[in-house]
C-alpha cells in the first residue's frame, strides 16, 4: 500500500457505490466482480442489511453536511441490485431521499443487467427518482458472447424487453453501457444501441492489467473498433450522447472528463459493501485480490477517514499521479493515463501507463484531428470606440449580432445536453429528437435559414427559460418546423401548442389546434404551407386551424417584424399585449412610419444601427394615461416593446432608447465591463430605486440617446425639449461620474465610460434657455431630494 | 477610480465563434468554452458539473 503522497486536504466523496446485492443472476465471463482476481465477494452477505443501509446513509449524510455538498450521486449496484427486490430497493432509496441534509440534492440511479426488471420495480424507481442505466454488449450475437446465464443461456431477449420497458418510462431510462469486445462488428455494436433509443451510451474497455492483459489481434485494435463507431457516429449527426467520445472532447478543449475511464479529475468516489466495508473503486478487483480494500468499515469510521486513505488519495493526484511516459505524453491531459486498475503491473504497481495506451493515444489523436476548436469573437478596438459613445452602424451592430449567433448555438448545444443530462428531460428528449435532427439537417443544407430563424429574439428567451425548468422543451419542435418553413423544407414533426395556437418562430401561428393530452399535435408543412395533421383521411372535413403569417411594419425600405404572436414574447417589464386587431395594426404601421421617419430625419446617426440590428417591435399591453410603457428584455437580442404611445414622437424616442439597452446587453454578453459589487447600489437619477452598478450602466448608455434626441429635438418642439434636454445631459453626465467613481469597472469597463463622457462632455457647453435650465435644476433636486427620503 | 486610456487594437471575447461550427459538434462541443459561453448569459447556469472522474461502471 501507498504512503499518504501528500499532507493535503481530502477531496470530499460525491459518490457513492452501494452494493445491495453482492450476487448475480448473470455468469458473464468478463465481469470484475467474480472473474478477476479478487474473489472477497464469496465472504460478503448477500444483501445489504437495513442496518448497514442506516449506517451508510448516516456516513454520506454527514460527509454531505460537512463538506455542504449541494448534490450527492448514489449508485445502487452489485453483482445485480434487482436481487435484491423491489421493496427493499424502495426502502433503501426512501432512507436516502430522507437522510441528505438540506440542500443536497440527490442523484440516484440503479444499474442492472435488467433480465429482471419489470414494471413493478420501475413503479418503485418512479416514486423514488431513481434513473436505471442497463449493460447490453450490443446486437444478439455481440451480446450472447460473454452476458449469458450460468446455464449458457442468452440473457438478451430479457435485457431488450427491460429497455423496452424503459423506453415506455423515459423520464427513468438512464442509458446503456457496452463493454468492447474486438470479436463483434463495431457497426452492428452500435446500430442496435442506437435503435434502442438510449439517452447516454458508454463504451468501456474491457477490464485488464498488464499481467492480464486483454485479447489484441492488432497493436491498436480497441482504438481502430472505437474509430469505427465515432466516424459513423459523426457521420449519423450524433444521435446519442456517448460519454467517452464526450469526454475526449471536453478534456481536448480544457473541460472536464465525464468519466473515470479518463482524463486527470481527482476520483471522489467510495464503495460500501453488503457487509458494510467500504472500498475504493470496485474495478480494482480486476488487480490483485484485495486490491479495493480499505480495511474501514460504515459502523466505524467517517467518510473523512476513508477519503484519508493513501489508495484513495493516489487516485487524486492528477499529473503527479502518473508514470512519466505519461506526464510526457501530448494527449496525457485527455487520457490521464486511463481508468486507475488497468494501469497494473506486479513489482511497479500502478506506476505504469494503461495497458490499452496505444489505443487510448490513437483513439484521442484520431477524435482531435476531427473536432473543430473556433476561434473567439473579438470586438475591434473602432468598433468598442463607436458603441461606448453610443451609437454604432451596421458594422459594429454585426459584430454584436454575429455573437448572438454563436450563443443562440450554444443554448441548443445546452439544451440537447440537458435534455440527455437530466431525469426531467428524459422526456423532452424523446419530444425533441426529431427535431434536432431536423435542425442539424437544415443546419447541413441551410444554414441560412437555421441563423435566420435562431436570430428571433424570443428564441433565445425561451431557451434560457428552458434550462432554467421554467419552459417546454418540446418547443424545439416549433423552432425546427420555422426553420423547415424558411427552408422550403417539407417536413412532419409534433410540435407544441399553446392556447390552441402552434407558433413558428418568425413564421406565423396556426391557430385552432386541438393538442393532445401532452399538449402535442402533429405539424405538417407541405409545399410551403403548414397544416395541423389531426388523422383524417384525404377528402374527410379539412381540419380547422387556421394560418396566419407574421406580420410586418414598414417603412422607407425598413422593416420590423410585428411580435404579437410569440408565446415567449412575454418577457418584458410590462405585460405584452395579446393579437392585435386589424385596426390597431394600423395604428402601429401609421405610427412606426411616422416615427422612423423622424429617426431618419432628425436622429440619422442612429438609422443605419436600428436598421442592422431592430428586428422586432412587441406591442405591450396600454399604459396608464399620461404614462409611457417600453422594454427590452436582456434575453431577446434585436427586440424593442413598447405600449403604443400617443405621438410618433414619442415612439421614436422610445425605440433609440431601448434599442441603447439591446446594443449593451449584446456587449455585456461578450465583454465584462465591470466587476461584482457585492449588491451595492447606487442612485439612478431616472429610477425611483437604488440600481445595482450594471443597471446605472444600462441607464446611462440608454440616456445618452435619450439626451441626444431631446437635444435634436429643441429645434423641432422647444417644448418640453429643451428643458428634457436640459435635465439628462446633467444627470447623464452625474451617472456617468458615479460609474467611474465606482472601483468596480474592469480595465475594458473603465474606458468604455471613458468614451460615453466623451459624449455627453460636449452637450454640457451647449446654450440652453435659462428658464429651461432651471426647470431642469429643479426636477433634478427633487428627483433626488425624494430618492434620500 | 479604474482609468484606462488605451485597450487593445481588438478585445477578445470570452464568447467562442461557434458560427461555422456544425450544429451536430456544438451538441457536444462541452468542455470549458461552452460552460463559460453559459454562465456569461446564464450566472445560474445549470452547467455545474463538478469535475470529478464519474463512475463508470454506471450510467
Amino acid at each position: 500500500m501507498l504512503d499518504r503522497p501528500f499532507d493535503r486536504p481530502i477531496v470530499p466523496f460525491r459518490q457513492f457505490v452501494l452494493k445491495v446485492h453482492s450476487r448475480c443472476d448473470l455468469a458473464c465471463d468478463h465481469c470484475y466482480v467474480y472473474e478477476h482476481a479478487d474473489q472477497s465477494w464469496r465472504d460478503r452477505p448477500k444483501v445489504m442489511s437495513p442496518v448497514t443501509v442506516t449506517a451508510a446513509v448516516a456516513r454520506i449524510s454527514e460527509h454531505a453536511r460537512r463538506h455542504r455538498l449541494d448534490e450527492a450521486h448514489v449508485v445502487l449496484h452489485g453483482g445485480e441490485p434487482l436481487l435484491a427486490g423491489p421493496a427493499r430497493l424502495a426502502a433503501i432509496a426512501a432512507e436516502l431521499r430522507a437522510g441528505l441534509p438540506e440542500g443536497c440534492a440527490l442523484d440516484l440511479r440503479v444499474h442492472t443487467n435488467g433480465v429482471l426488471l419489470n414494471d413493478r420495480f420501475l413503479d418503485v424507481f418512479a416514486e423514488h427518482g431513481v434513473r436505471v442505466g442497463i449493460s447490453l454488449d450490443g446486437d444478439r450475437a455481440a451480446n450472447d458472447r460473454h452476458r449469458r446465464y450460468a446455464d449458457g443461456r442468452s440473457s438478451y431477449d430479457q435485457v431488450v424487453r427491460a429497455i423496452g420497458l424503459l423506453r415506455g418510462r423515459p423520464e427513468l431510462y438512464g442509458g446503456i453501457l457496452c463493454t468492447i469486445d474486438v470479436a463483434n462488428d463495431p457497426i452492428r455494436v452500435y446500430e442496435a444501441l442506437v435503435d434502442l433509443e438510449p439517452p447516454r451510451v458508454d463504451f468501456l474497455l474491457p477490464h485488464a492489467t498488464w499481467d492480464a492483459p486483454p485479447p489484441r489481434p492488432t497493436g491498436t485494435a480497441y482504438a481502430d473498433w472505437l474509430i469505427t463507431i465515432f466516424d459513423r457516429w459523426q457521420a449519423d449527426g450524433r444521435p446519442v450522447y456517448v460519454r467517452l467520445f464526450d469526454s475526449i472532447e471536453s478534456t481536448s478543449r480544457g473541460g472536464p472528463s465525464r468519466t473515470e475511464a479518463i482524463g486527470l479529475e481527482p476520483s471522489s468516489l467510495v464503495v460500501i459493501e453488503t457487509d458494510g466495508s467500504y472500498e475504493q473503486v470496485d474495478s480494482l478487483k480486476v488487480a490483485y485480490d484485495s486490491a479495493p480494500a480499505t480495511g474501514q468499515h460504515v459502523l466505524r469510521d467517517s467518510l473523512d477517514e476513508v477519503a484519508a486513505h493513501p489508495g484513495v488519495i493516489a487516485r487524486q493526484l492528477g499529473l503527479d499521479g502518473l508514470a512519466e511516459q505519461c506526464r510526457a505524453c501530448p494527449v496525457v491531459d485527455s487520457c490521464g493515463g486511463g481508468l486507475y486498475p488497468h494501469r497494473y503491473r506486479s513489482g511497479s504497481g500502478f506506476s505504469n501507463p494503461s495497458v490499452f495506451c496505444s489505443d487510448l493515444f490513437t483513439l484521442i489523436t484520431h477524435v482531435r484531428d476531427r473536432i473543430t476548436m473556433p476561434a473567439a469573437h473579438a470586438l475591434p478596438h473602432a468598433a468598442l470606440r463607436t458603441l461606448a459613445s453610443g451609437m454604432g452602424g451596421a458594422e459594429e451592430i454585426g459584430h454584436l449580432a454575429a455573437g448572438q449567433a454563436s450563443l443562440a448555438r450554444a443554448l441548443l448545444a445546452a439544451l440537447r445536453r440537458d435534455a440527455a443530462d437530466r431525469a426531467a428531460g428524459r422526456a423532452a428528449e424523446r419530444l425533441s429528437r426529431p427535431a434536432w435532427d431536423l435542425l442539424t439537417e437544415i443546419d447541413a443544407t441551410n444554414r441560412d435559414a437555421l441563423d435566420a430563424t435562431l436570430a428571433h429574439p424570443y428564441v433565445r428567451a425561451w431557451a434560457v427559460s428552458c434550462l432554467r425548468g421554467e419552459a417546454r422543451p418540446g418547443y424545439l419542435a416549433n423552432l425546427a418546423a420555422a426553420a423547415a418553413l424558411r427552408a422550403g423544407l417539407d417536413a412532419k414533426l409534433e410540435v407544441e401548442v399553446v392556447d390552441g395556437a402552434v407558433h413558428l418562430p418568425g413564421q406565423g401561428t396556426l391557430t385552432g389546434a386541438a393538442a393532445r393530452h401532452d399538449g402535442t399535435a402533429t405539424l405538417v408543412i407541405e409545399d410551403g404551407r403548414p397544416r395541423i395533421d389531426d388523422g383524417r383521411a384525404a377528402g374527410d372535413a379539412p381540419a380547422q386551424a387556421c394560418w396566419r403569417p407574421a406580420r410586418r411594419l414598414t417603412s422607407r425600405g425598413f422593416s420590423v417584424l410585428l411580435e404579437d404572436a410569440d408565446p415567449h414574447r412575454d418577457c418584458h417589464q410590462w405585460p405584452a399585449a395579446s393579437r392585435l386587431t386589424e385596426a390597431d395594426l394600423a395604428a402601429w404601421q401609421e405610427r412606426f412610419d411616422e416615427a422612423w421617419r423622424l429617426i431618419e430625419a432628425d436622429l440619422p446617426a442612429y438609422a443605419p444601427g436600428l436598421r442592422a440590428g431592430l428586428s422586432t417591435l412587441t406591442p405591450l399591453a396600454p399604459a396608464p394615461p399620461g404614462r409611457d410603457v417600453s422594454s427590452t428584455a436582456r434575453h431577446a437580442f434585436g427586440a424593442v416593446a413598447a405600449a403604443l404611445p400617443e405621438d410618433p414622437a414619442t415612439l421614436a424616442l422610445l425605440i433609440v432608447h431601448e434599442f441603447q439597452h439591446v446594443k449593451l446587453g449584446a456587449i455585456l454578453d461578450m465583454l465584462d465591463l465591470h466587476e461584482e459589487t457585492g449588491g451595492r447600489l447606487y442612485y439612478a437619477p431616472w429610477r425611483e430605486d437604488p440600481r445595482p452598478l450594471e443597471g446605472l450602466l444600462q441607464g446611462t448608455y440608454a440616456h445618452l440617446a435619450v439626451t441626444d434626441f431631446w437635444r435634436v429635438r429643441r429645434h423641432a418642439a422647444p417644448d418640453p425639449a429643451e428643458r428634457e434636454f436640459a435635465r439628462w445631459r446633467g444627470q447623464t453626465a452625474e451617472a456617468v461620474e458615479t460609474l467611474a467613481a465606482s472601483g468596480a469597472l474592469t480595465p475594458v469597463g473603465a474606458w468604455f465610460v471613458a468614451r460615453m463622457r466623451e459624449t455627453v462632455a460636449p452637450w454640457l457647453e451647449e446654450p440652453v434657455a435659462e428658464a429651461a435650465d432651471k426647470a431642469a435644476e429643479r426636477a433634478a433636486r427633487a428627483h433626488s431630494d425624494a430618492f434620500r427620503r | 477610480m479604474n482609468a484606462v486610456e488605451e485597450i487593445p487594437s481588438e478585445i477578445t471575447s470570452e464568447l467562442k465563434d461557434l458560427r461555422h461550427v456544425a450544429l451536430s459538434e456544438v451538441q457536444e462541443y462541452g468542455g470549458a468554452d461552452l460552460g463559460d459561453m453559459l454562465r456569461r448569459v446564464l450566472p445560474d447556469s445549470p452547467d455545474t458539473r463538478v469535475g470529478v472522474a464519474a463512475f463508470q461502471s454506471s450510467i
